[in-house]
């Protein structure tokens, strides 16, 4: 379950869990946890006790549970424990404000250059976009001055985000993937697999960024 | 114990049912008036109006998001 790569520069440590954001990582408001809600659960507290983390960080932000009727499983956990949680995820202004473009924006972008492809655009998202919300959260985690970090996140963002890690020199560790994701059913993990067969990953040059 | 079914209101209509039965007979045109902003969007005795008034109507009115399932979201 867990693999460890590393390099050694001054940081925090940080040990991923990649999850289905609605399927495992938050639940709707006034309903009782899911069976995969009750196992990300469970990954999470055997996290604790193995990682002994000082916070507890996660892909979200309250707008975003408002505006879906949703809520957190991670906080109470936190709370439970006496470990500080953080909601790490930028709002939509700030998101903007940082130069983020949705797969919207990035189709609309392709169809002005003849290329109109939704699983393109999702590519372009997930190769060139993540990063720089990624940045974001690795800000807001630096910001607490935690040593041991344990980071929930969406699981498509895994190859960008272990990157970014690692060009960054922050250690890391995958204490577990794909939580919840069931890759049949979400057209993303698609994108994920043309991203990777085109080679996108790493380019900081596409359209894409450009303003 | 108290009755709390549905009966028959005992008030008297003060609908005029001789009068609507003869409008009936008579296929007579519903009172319309296209300048009376309360008297409805389109002419209910002009059956293309009420057709593209019904199409329009269902264009603008989609379903919401909100009944669709929860989608697999990862990202």
């Amino acid at each position: 379950m867990r693999k460890l790569a590393a390099s050694g520069s001054w940081g925090p440590m940080v040990h991923l869990i990649g999850t289905d954001h609605f399927r495992a990582q938050r639940k709707m408001r006034g309903l009782d946890p899911t069976e995969i809600q009750r196992h990300y659960q469970s990954v999470v507290e055997s996290a604790i006790q193995s990682i002994h983390p000082d916070l507890l960080a996660e892909e979200d932000h309250p707008s975003y549970l408002s505006g879906d009727g949703a809520e957190s499983l991670l906080l109470p956990i936190a709370q439970s424990h006496g470990i500080l949680h953080l909601f790490v995820e930028a709002d939509r202004a700030t998101q903007t404000k940082l130069g983020y473009k949705t797969v919207d924006v990035i189709k609309e972008l392709l169809i002005a250059r003849g290329e109109p492809s939704a699983i393109a655009a999702s590519a372009h998202k997930i190769a060139h976009q993540f990063p720089i919300r990624e940045r974001f959260w690795l800000g807001e985690i630096g910001k607490t001055g935690a040593g041991k970090v344990l980071l929930v996140f969406g699981d498509l963002h895994l190859t960008t985000l272990t990157g970014l890690l690692a060009s960054e020199g922050i250690p890391y560790s995958i204490f577990a993937e794909r939580v919840g994701v069931d890759i049949a059913n979400d057209p993303e993990y698609e994108a994920l697999k043309y991203a990777k067969e085109c080679s996108m990953f790493g380019n900081t040059d596409c359209f894409c960024l450009k303003n | 114990m108290e009755f709390k079914g549905n009966l028959p209101s005992t008030k008297p209509s003060k609908t005029d049912w001789e009068w609507v039965k003869k409008q009936i007979a008579e296929d007579a045109p519903i009172p319309y008036d296209p300048n009376d902003p309360n008297d409805g969007p389109y002419d209910p005795n002009d059956d293309e109006a009420v057709d593209r008034f019904l199409t329009e109507a269902n264009r603008v009115r989609p379903s919401t998001k909100k009944n669709e399932p929860p989608i697999s979201k990862a990202s």
